[in-house]
């Protein structure tokens, strides 16, 4: 996988991901994955109508990995479906989430529930199929919009934050690992 | 069948914007709130604080920093970045 390692400069993203002293764990989650949400909400949505059920007939990272919809609750058993029909459940399955207020409470002072991280977790990784299936399916067209820079910015800050709390199985992240062990060292020999 | 998509298009002229202004208030909300937290501590210790009063006030602190970040989270909409 070739890709352009432009990014955006700016400054250590890694500390910007670090919990800050006396934050609540949950919110801290929460409020970067609302974050990467509206991200890959975006960028997805300049892509979308490259994203067809021709071009993309299965939801796939690559040729060794493809993925089908559950969402254990309205789609139990997995869908294998075209990419956009996929993305399209994820995103109106993690933003039904965000949505929650027992989920994500927007009220000062209501706590979250027990189950948030699991949640977040699951959106998370979910979330993660999107920038896989972009690299792998659409980077050709990134590329033709000049977001490659944006777009690798997004993914590292991303990345170091699932890897900072551990929110993302390692066996999840292996279609893009190469490029993540790449995005990082970069990173290691500019902040040496 | 022809199923309406519910994901919304965005120009890469906003998304590339909105990136740029993201990545640039992620480092430096950062750098500001280490910054506010120093600030507290040098101020405290000008004043010589007893320590549970300096407890109180981080406390305080923490706690605005909580609520000002769940009041951002559940602000942001991007519908006006959405392309007609
Ligand atoms: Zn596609």
């Amino acid at each position: 996988m070739r890709h352009a390692a432009a990014t955006l400069g700016s400054g250590n993203l890694q500390l910007a991901v670090v919990l800050p002293e006396g934050e609540d764990l949950n919110e801290w989650i929460a409020v970067n994955t609302v974050d990467f949400f509206n991200q890959i909400n975006m960028l997805y949505g300049t892509i979308s109508e490259f994203c067809t059920p021709t071009k993309c007939e299965v939801m796939s990272a690559g040729p060794k990995y493809e993925y089908h919809w559950a969402d254990g609750v309205q789609i139990k058993k997995p869908l294998k479906c075209s990419a956009p029909r996929y993305i399209d459940y994820l995103m109106t399955w993690v933003q039904s989430q965000l949505d929650n207020e027992e989920v994500f409470p927007s009220a000062v002072g209501v706590p979250f529930s027990k189950n948030f991280m699991s949640i977040a977790k699951t959106i998370l990784k979910r979330l993660f199929r999107v920038y896989a299936h972009i690299y792998h399916q659409h980077f050709s067209d990134v590329m033709g919009l000049g977001e490659e820079a944006h777009l690798n910015t997004s993914f590292k800050h991303f990345i170091y934050f699932v890897q900072e709390f551990n929110l993302i199985d390692r066996r999840e992240l292996a279609p893009l690992q190469e490029l993540i062990d790449k995005l990082i060292s970069r990173d290691k020999e500019k902040y040496k | 069948t022809t199923r309406t998509r519910r994901v919304k298009k965005y120009s890469p002229e906003a998304y590339k914007f909105y990136m740029e202004q993201h990545i640039e208030n992620v480092i430096k909300g950062y750098k500001a709130r280490s910054s506010r937290r120093w600030q507290l501590e040098k101020e405290m210790t000008k004043f010589s604080l007893p320590d549970d009063t300096k407890s109180e006030m981080r406390k305080m602190l923490f706690k605005k920093e909580s609520n000002y970040i769940r009041l951002k989270r559940a602000k942001i909409d991007l519908d006006m970045f959405q392309m007609i």
